[in-house]
């Protein structure tokens, strides 16, 4: 059985063979991070609300190179202790939610204080399409977790190496900076001469001296470069294939959040697959980035164009280069997200379907990942179905007959259609008997009887 | 045809109690599911009543007793006389086919623990040599509430061996008022003629053994066992034997239904009855009035019924 605990050692790994010695100290935190939330009673919000968005903010910041050490030390201990305290509050909340139908609520206060607020916000949306999932009736999952963990992993290492190349991409490094200061006529010390300095002291030639790009933080840039160049590409490739597999086993009916899943996954295979296209136009970006010890990034979308017609483009199109580097920013985040609830989801339906196969009781029914094949039964199943859309949904520790009590009371006048059909699949389901003579019967009243009942105005309320 | 002979049965009961539909049902699919049965309520709810005209209308070898403090085990199972030169066995109340042990627990551990190996293993062994039971034994005791006077708690082993504890409660009021109409010349309970005979029973047991029950049903039914264990206020959960009664207490109310399977449904009725008397609350959850019913409602709803996603 594929742990949690593995998926994110796994990723660790991925990362610590692709990325650059800088970022070995982030991402050692992290595993440290992780290391703790595994054995924390609190794992998930430790996980979710303090490790992601720490690692999140901590390791693009690392990657720049020439970072100082107190820089590092005092954003750390500003991450520090913002965790510390959002953790606390985590686990009060947590305390008082005992029955965790409310976990949402755990991460408001970490919303408020905590700056990586986008990511932070991805993530609650995530939890709350999953705690809104947990409160419909029980939904089998079988041995889907398998597949998502699978998936997750491919599209995770990628996109951490990826995000790990986003400053390169979309800012210049502090060498690259500091060298064009350095080089820069016009600017002046407007501060000279500085009041405690001696009479007749010559004026400096500049402050801004330019760091030495060491051979370290040039074999970064390629590295992260290259990287981010492949994350685009493979996530791309992978990301489609995910859509396939999701859209082979589509109910096509858009009545639950996990439904918009392939959408989702297909914008962002295009949307990754055309950022790197655009990066890789014959003659720009994409054959130099690859260069050791070349600047990170030739100039993208520089096409000339006269003036009089580039006075008429907006201006996200005279910025070419950077409205792309935007759009991949914005692209490697929601993907980040969607890899982030991926393993969430994974991790949790793991630790479900575990439970079930080592008691093959806890939750009561037996894993099926295929729909029934027998008529009857899957006709009852679209009858629930339907039934759920209009708000009558069973719970899921009714059984079918006090299930079709409890309609019969709502509609007296459907009391025996409603028992014909609970008697038709019980005695297939539970005797285990074939009753192909009587399909079309249950097919019929399955189809028929939902009519009967009024449309509910917001079914997932009216089903809770 | 368990239905029909259960119709027949059922109406020769409900002449002499009221308004017990539904607890008859459960005595009678305790009896077929080869279970002992524990009627527990105040004095006069009409739980030796009960006993009484079952056994009349079963046809079955009907053996009373009046347990007292101080009755001794050998009272029960019987006693090795001296006659004729030799010691002869003489057999306690204990041999019979239905046994009525009535305030079961007005009398000492001692003599309750006597109907142990007799309920469990249906032999008694006396002086050394084991005495097996004819074929059907059943007992059906009664108590008055613990919290009584003059009365022992029941050991858990003892508990344990009773297949359901069944409540009978005082009647409503339309049921009360039909009693004193019935009863106002003659208790109708001397009018009760044998319905069946102990062939039919024994034949009925069989069939209840031959119910259906699918492995989904199998690990639901476990599902809620287990859920006994680890839950809220619990300090011991339902046993592996409180499985197998509630199996075969599930499958006796499926065939007194008509049904050669079983459904979730009969699982849910019989949990109550078969586990709610072998749950152990922790002291603090007794306090608070926690009851082993209401622990057992909420495990009912939390294990969810297999039935498609």
């Amino acid at each position: 059985m594929l742990r949690p605990g593995f998926s994110v050692a796994a990723l660790l790994l991925a990362a610590f063979a692709v990325l650059p010695s800088e970022l070995w100290l982030g991402l050692m935190l992290g595993a440290l991070l992780a290391a703790l939330l595994l054995r924390s009673r609190y794992q998930e919000s430790f996980l979710l609300f303090v490790g992601i968005p720490g690692l999140y903010r901590f390791t693009p910041l690392l990657s720049l190179g020439a970072i100082d050490g107190e820089s590092l030390l005092v954003m750390f201990t500003e991450w520090a202790i913002l965790s510390a305290a959002l953790l606390c509050l985590g686990v009060v909340l947590s305390g008082m939610d005992s029955d965790k139908r409310f976990a949402p609520l755990r991460a408001v206060p970490m919303l408020l204080l905590n700056p990586s607020g986008l990511a932070l916000a991805g993530l609650i949306g995530a939890q709350l399409l999953w705690t809104w999932e947990r409160q419909r009736p029980h939904l089998d999952l079988g041995a889907e977790h398998k597949r998502l963990i699978l998936a997750a992993l491919l599209i995770g290492a990628p996109l951490i190496v990826g995000v790990a190349g986003l400053p390169r991409l979309a800012l210049p490094s502090v060498t690259d900076m500091t060298r064009d200061l350095a080089e820069d006529p016009s600017i002046v010390d407007d501060d000279w001469p500085y009041p405690d300095a001696p009479e007749g002291t010559p004026q400096p030639e500049t402050h801004f001296a330019p760091a030495e790009a060491t051979p370290w933080s040039r074999a970064a840039d390629s590295i992260t470069q290259g990287a981010l160049n492949v994350a685009l590409l493979i996530g791309s490739l992978i990301l489609f294939g995910f859509t396939i597999l999701l859209l082979r086993h589509h109910p096509w009916r858009w009545r639950k959040p996990k439904d918009l899943l392939p959408a989702l996954s297909l914008f962002l295979s295009l949307a990754m697959l055309i950022t790197w296209l655009a990066l890789n136009r014959p003659g720009e970006g994409g054959e130099e980035m690859a260069q050791p010890g070349e600047p990170p990034l030739a100039p993208l979308g520089d096409v000339a164009l006269p003036e009089a017609v580039e006075q008429t483009l907006p201006s996200w199109a005279r910025n070419l280069a950077s409205t792309v580097s935007l759009v991949t920013a914005l692209i490697i985040l929601v993907a980040s997200v969607l890899v982030a609830f991926l393993l969430w989801r994974a991790w949790r339906w793991s630790k479900e379907a575990e439970a079930r196969s080592d008691t093959r009781t806890t939750l009561g029914v037996k894993a099926e990942s295929k729909p029934p094949e027998d008529r009857i039964r899957r006709a009852y199943q679209s009858f629930l179905h339907d039934m759920y859309a209009r708000g009558f949904g069973r719970s899921f520790w009714e059984s079918p007959r006090r299930y079709a009590e409890r309609l019969g009371d709502a509609r007296a006048e459907l009391q025996d259609d409603l028992l014909t059909l609970t008697l038709l699949y019980e005695s297939v389901r539970y005797g285990e008997r074939s009753r192909d003579e009587d399909a079309d019967t249950a097919e019929r009243l399955a189809m028929t009887l939902p009519q009967h009942f009024i449309q509910a105005t917001d079914p997932v309320e009216a089903n809770t | 045809m368990i239905a029909r002979w259960y119709e027949t049965l059922e109406q020769s009961v409900s002449n002499v109690i009221s308004g017990k539909r539904e607890e008859i049902e459960l005595v009678v699919a305790t009896l077929l599911a080869e279970g002992h049965v524990l009627l527990e309520d105040v004095p006069g709810t009409g739980k030796t009543t009960l006993a009484r005209v079952l056994a009349a209308s079963l046809e079955l070898p009907f053996k009373r007793v009046q347990l007292t403090p101080d009755m001794l085990p050998s009272d029960l199972t019987g006693v090795s006389i001296y006659a004729g030169g030799e010691f002869v066995f003489r057999p306690g109340p204990i041999f019979t086919g239905l046994l009525l042990a009535d305030e079961i627990n007005r009398t000492t551990p001692k003599t309750q623990s006597a109907l142990l190996e007799a309920m469990a293993e249906r032999q008694v062994t006396v002086e050394g040599q084991t005495r097996p039971l004819d074929k059907p034994f059943l007992v059906i005791a009664t108590q008055n509430p613990v919290e009584m006077e003059g009365t022992y708690r029941l050991p858990e082993a003892q508990l344990d061996r009773f297949m359901c504890r069944i409540r009978l409660g005082y009647p409503g009021p339309e049921a009360e008022l039909e009693m004193l109409t019935r009863l106002r010349e003659q208790h109708p309970l001397e009018r009760v003629s044998a319905v069946t005979d102990r062939k039919a029973l024994l034949d009925a047991q069989q069939r209840v053994t031959r119910v259906k029950v699918s492995d989904t049903l199998a690990e639901y039914l476990l599902a809620l066992i287990h859920k006994t264990r680890d839950a809220e206020g619990v300090s011991l959960g339902a046993s592996p034997r409180a499985a197998l009664m509630l199996q075969r207490m599930a499958q006796a109310l499926a065939a007194l239904a008509g049904r050669d399977y079983l459904i979730p449904d009969d699982v849910q009725r019989a949990l109550i009855p078969v586990v709610a008397h072998r749950l152990m609350l922790e002291y603090e959850a007794r306090l608070e009035g926690l009851s082993a019913e209401a622990v057992l409602e909420r495990v009912l709803q939390s294990v969810p019924v297999p039935v498609e996603a």
